[in-house]
């Protein structure tokens, strides 16, 4: 019953223990995941912010690349172009192409220079009217997303800002079919050449494995276009520093080119090529080519090391939290089976002191009463009245020694002794409690005399103790083996019975005091359970020891050491 | 119309020029020659003119244009040990040599790109030596990023008078970003129209000798090839040598040519011809050296003893003495002859050994380009029939040791047909025809 409660105690500790545990893991792991989340949602919102710069850039060079064709003097056109490309870096190829008579200039037939080869060939589709001149679909998806995002809206802003006051010629209204933007030069003051009306076009071009951008102005009215191929190395070259020159904590950044390739990075690590992105925006100016950011997979490590230290910490948590809930458990278990002993100690003496009392004073009134006059029964009154007493006198002495041994106040008297004459007296006196109780004890002793320094008293009342035990627990072995030897160092007493012995549960705890096998008041025998408690700790008062020694044919058996010289004396 | 303009346009180079010498005498010299002053009437002839530019050496006493330098070091694990130290060493040379009134910047790189020093005066050399001593090796090659930085890094003072100059130093492949040659030879191509021209130092057998030189090529600027680390701080010295002595910027060389003169290529440099116009862009020039084109035409038939203009040139450029621009021209005249004997006399052996080296030159990169594609026997063949021509060809004009020359040339064939060619000949043929094609001086 009592122990059911405990484990009930002990559940009701473990049980709310190992949720909080639990409860901690699952915080710290939600606390975790929403850290990455919310880095995660940083990086990417940097992300689109350096794409959205990207395709600002790209958008700024293609607005200022149609501005300046648009504003391009018609005459002499192919030489216009032809000194605008040596001059601007961005340029890469020009181009003057008719409906009908194909590509004007370069002159496809003689080109002027190998490069000028190579981007007739690069773009002989489109200028055989093969390919179509309007963009790709994905193109013109990307166009019209491009109306609705922010650059739209800074495109116009930045249109707006050069608008000019207006001039009386209001007619000139550019395209409207380009974007939403206002007529960008519909009032330009006139002394700068006039704008073309027209229409202006963008799409991306694949050749040699590579994207290449070209740009084209078609003047309304004329079968004409010309336009340009935009440097793409050196337009990339300059886009790199919108990449942030210096990256916060572990993230990196790529600009990755249309085949997933790291085209440039930045940060503070190096980003492995099967490194995962954090974060992947596309570019909408720039078809398939995405910027990324990447988080230190070193970096995510430690993170993961917080988590582990933070569950270790937990774990300690709860383990100190079982372990002191479990030692207070204990406690209170020893101080309740402590206090049961000593109430069962107190009743026990109790008890013991009646016994003899009530015996004593019978007999005592049968012989105050005077009626009695048959001197061998007064005779056998008075010695049970004796013997009584006897008993009595030694169970106050176990209760006062057992509250001497206690406090430590016991005190040794060294004196010179002859172990095998101290025994015979001492057995002398046991001698009818042994035939009362039919016990036939058998004395093995050494011829030799065997003395020792010793305290008297106390080697009487281990002797005693051990006797009492015997006659007690083993009355139904009928025999009781005493053996003695004695060597140079150390004597050995040793008392065997062929009673029923002690239980090995019990047997680590038959010397702990109000211990007693069956300690239950209506057992057969009466007892205090300190008999072999005080034995002990007077043998070890002696500088010896008492110890339990199991016997092959049933029964038990006790040893005591003792040293000779007894120079370990306590005290 | 425009015939008749072309046909006045000598008369009217001519009136320029008289102006012109009246003035200021122009920096440069321009000077037109070709192989054989006279020709043989009757029949079409192909003919090499040879536009050349001499630059004198800069006097003392004159200040020479500032240097806006960016010196570009790969500092990828493949650098350290003795090149990375070497490489400290000559960066240090090549600050020294600036004066204060040049700027220096410093970018590194490996897998990122970083600006050690930002633009700054060169004066406060103590305090760059220092942050150039602390230069630790790591990582991949950003070749590209860091072209585009060291790039930025001199656009900062684009618009003020300096001679703009990159300077890049790797010894590995470029395994971040593009790779190509082709690549970063539109890089160079771009950065030329800037004004910025990039020198590149490849070190040791690692890198990509066609990029390097194809970067350098298109933005005219030099290439070196340094097979031990030890001789960098002379190259360093050498390109500062050429850095400060430039005379002339944005040159422009416009060559036209009268009806019945076709231009056919330009052996050796880049360059556009358009119908009767051939033009031709160098960046720079440095004071005492001669850079010059060879252009090939092709002659239409002319009567004995007739006498022909088969070229006008002008070269625009800016004196970077004055920062004033200038121009100067010059005029090609053949005379055509029934006799063989008056055509042989008339060879012009500078010129005609010019034509021999970049034609070597060019057809040893052409046949290393077939090589590099896989197609060797066609490799050794481009040496075999170049060789071949120009060994007749010399013979023919009667200069022996010209077809001496051509004939050497043909043992390279074994070169190509042996089983591997070692990346240090590679790198030893690009380095070697780079400086014919573009006149570098030694190194």
């Amino acid at each position: 019953m009592k122990s059911k409660l405990i484990i009930l105690a002990w559940l009701l500790l473990l049980v709310p223990t190992l949720l909080l545990g639990v409860g901690a893991l699952r915080l710290l792991q939600s606390e975790e995941t929403q850290l990455l989340s919310s880095q995660r949602a940083a990086a990417s919102d940097r992300t689109s912010a350096i794409a959205g710069n990207f395709d600002l850039a790209i958008a700024e060079v293609q607005d200022g690349l149609q501005e300046t064709l648009r504003q391009l003097p018609q005459q002499n056109l192919a030489q216009q172009l032809h000194r605008w490309k040596r001059s601007n870096p961005l340029v890469r190829n020009v181009f003057v192409w008719q409906q009908g008579r194909g590509l004007i200039s370069p002159d496809p037939e003689r080109p002027a220079s190998d490069e000028e080869a190579a981007f007739v060939r690069r773009f002989l589709p489109l200028f055989a009217d093969q390919s179509n001149w309007q963009p790709p679909e994905l193109d013109q998806k990307l166009a019209a997303a491009t109306t609705r995002t922010i650059l739209a809206e800074r495109r116009e802003l930045r249109l707006l800002a050069k608008q000019a006051p207006p001039t009386t010629v209001a007619a000139e209204m550019a395209d409207s079919s380009y974007s939403a933007a206002p007529a960008p030069a519909a009032s330009k003051p006139a002394a700068e050449p006039t704008p073309q009306n027209g229409n202006s076009h963008w799409r991306s071009w694949y050749a040699d494995d590579q994207l290449h951008l070209l740009g084209w102005f078609a003047p309304s009215g004329k079968q004409q276009r010309y336009g340009v191929e935009v440097e793409m190395m050196a337009l990339l070259s300059r886009l790199l520093g919108n990449l942030p020159s210096q990256t916060t904590g572990q993230e990196s950044y790529a600009l990755l080119d249309g085949k997933g390739k790291i085209f440039h990075q930045v940060g503070n690590f190096e980003i492995l090529p099967d490194a995962q992105p954090l974060a992947i925006i596309a570019l909408q100016n720039l078809p398939h080519w995405q910027v990324a950011a990447y988080t230190d997979p070193t970096a995510a490590k430690t993170g993961s090391g917080i988590i582990l230290l933070g569950s270790l910490l937990i774990g300690t948590f709860i383990v100190a939290i079982l372990l002191g809930g479990s030692l207070l458990l204990w406690q209170a278990h020893r101080n309740q089976r402590d206090a049961s002993q000593k109430t069962s100690f107190v009743s026990n003496v109790s008890h013991e002191l009646k016994t003899p009392l009530t015996t004593i004073r019978m007999y005592a009134e049968l012989l105050g009463e005077g009626k009695l006059h048959d001197p061998v029964k007064q005779q056998r009154y008075l010695q049970t009245i004796i013997k009584e007493s006897q008993r009595l006198t030694r169970l106050v002495n176990n209760v006062l020694d057992f509250s001497r041994l206690e406090q430590n106040r016991r005190r040794y008297q060294r004196e010179p002794l002859e172990l095998k004459q101290l025994l015979s007296e001492l057995l002398e006196t046991q001698k009818p409690r042994l035939r009362d109780a039919e016990i036939e004890l058998q004395l093995e002793l050494p011829t030799e005399p065997c003395r020792l320094q010793s305290d008297r008293d106390a080697l009487e009342q281990i002797i005693l103790n051990l006797l009492d035990n015997g006659i007690k627990y083993a009355s139904e072995g009928k025999k009781l083996l005493m053996q003695l030897r004695c060597d140079e160092l150390q004597l050995t007493l040793r008392l065997r019975d062929w009673g029923p012995g002690i239980p090995s549960s019990h047997r680590q705890r038959i010397f702990e005091k109000f211990h007693r096998v069956d300690n239950s008041l209506t057992t057969s025998q009466q007892g205090s359970g300190l008999g072999l408690s005080i034995a002990r700790q007077l043998a070890e008062g002696l500088g010896g020891q008492l110890e339990y020694c199991p016997a092959d044919d049933g029964g038990c058996c006790f040893e005591l050491l003792l040293p000779i010289g007894g120079e370990e004396f306590n005290g | 119309m425009n015939r008749m303009l072309k046909k006045l346009l000598p008369t009217l180079l001519l009136l320029v020029l008289t102006a012109g010498s009246s003035l200021a005498a122009p920096l440069l010299n321009l000077g037109l020659s070709l192989d054989r002053d006279v020709l043989p009437a009757g029949q079409r002839e192909t003919a090499i003119i040879k536009v050349a530019l001499n630059v004198p050496e800069i006097p003392r006493g004159i200040e020479r244009p500032p240097v806006n330098l960016t010196l570009i070091l790969d500092r990828s694990g493949s650098m350290s040990g003795d090149k990375i130290s070497k490489a400290r060493d000559a960066a240090i040379t090549a600050l020294r040599m600036l004066g204060p009134q040049d700027l220096f910047s410093l970018v590194i790189y490996d897998h990122n790109v970083h600006t050690l020093i930002p633009p700054q005066s060169a004066a406060n050399s103590e305090r760059l030596e220092a942050q150039i001593r602390n230069i630790r090796v790591g990582g991949n090659t950003a070749l590209f990023g860091a072209v585009s930085q060291g790039a930025a890094e001199i656009r900062k003072n684009l618009e003020q008078n300096f001679v703009h100059r990159v300077v890049l130093l790797s010894d590995g492949l470029a395994n971040v970003g593009p790779s190509s040659p082709n690549d970063l030879a539109r890089l160079g191509a771009a950065l030329l129209k800037e004004g910025i021209s990039v020198t590149t130092i490849g070190i040791g057998h690692g890198f990509n000798e066609d990029l390097m030189s194809q970067l350098a090529d298109r933005s005219d600027g030099n290439h070196y090839f340094v097979e031990s680390s030890v001789d960098l701080p002379r190259i360093f010295a050498a390109e500062l040598g050429d850095v400060l002595s430039v005379a002339a910027r944005r040159i422009s060389i416009d060559l036209e040519t009268p009806a019945g003169v076709q231009p056919l290529r330009i052996i050796g440099r880049e360059g556009r011809i358009i119908g009767n116009r051939v033009e031709i862009h160098l960046n720079q020039l440095y004071g005492g050296q001669e850079k010059y084109a060879l252009i090939e035409v092709q002659v239409d038939p002319g009567r004995p003893e007739q006498k022909l203009n088969v070229a006008a040139a002008r070269a625009y450029y800016e004196n970077a003495l004055t920062s004033q621009e200038e121009n100067t021209s010059a005029l090609a005249q053949v005379r055509f002859s029934p006799r063989p004997e008056e055509v042989l006399r008339s060879a012009n052996k500078p010129v005609l050994k010019a034509v021999v080296e970049n034609e070597i030159a060019a057809s040893r990169e052409r046949a290393l380009d077939l090589y590099n594609a896989g197609r060797k026997d066609e490799a050794v063949a481009e040496i075999r029939q170049s060789s071949g021509k120009l060994k007749s060809q010399s013979t023919s004009l009667g200069f022996s040791d010209l077809a001496e020359t051509a004939e050497v040339f043909e043992e390279d064939a074994e070169t190509f047909a042996a089983p591997a060619l070692p990346s240090a000949v590679k790198k030893g043929i690009r380095s070697e025809s780079y400086k014919v094609r573009k006149q570098q001086k030694d190194y």
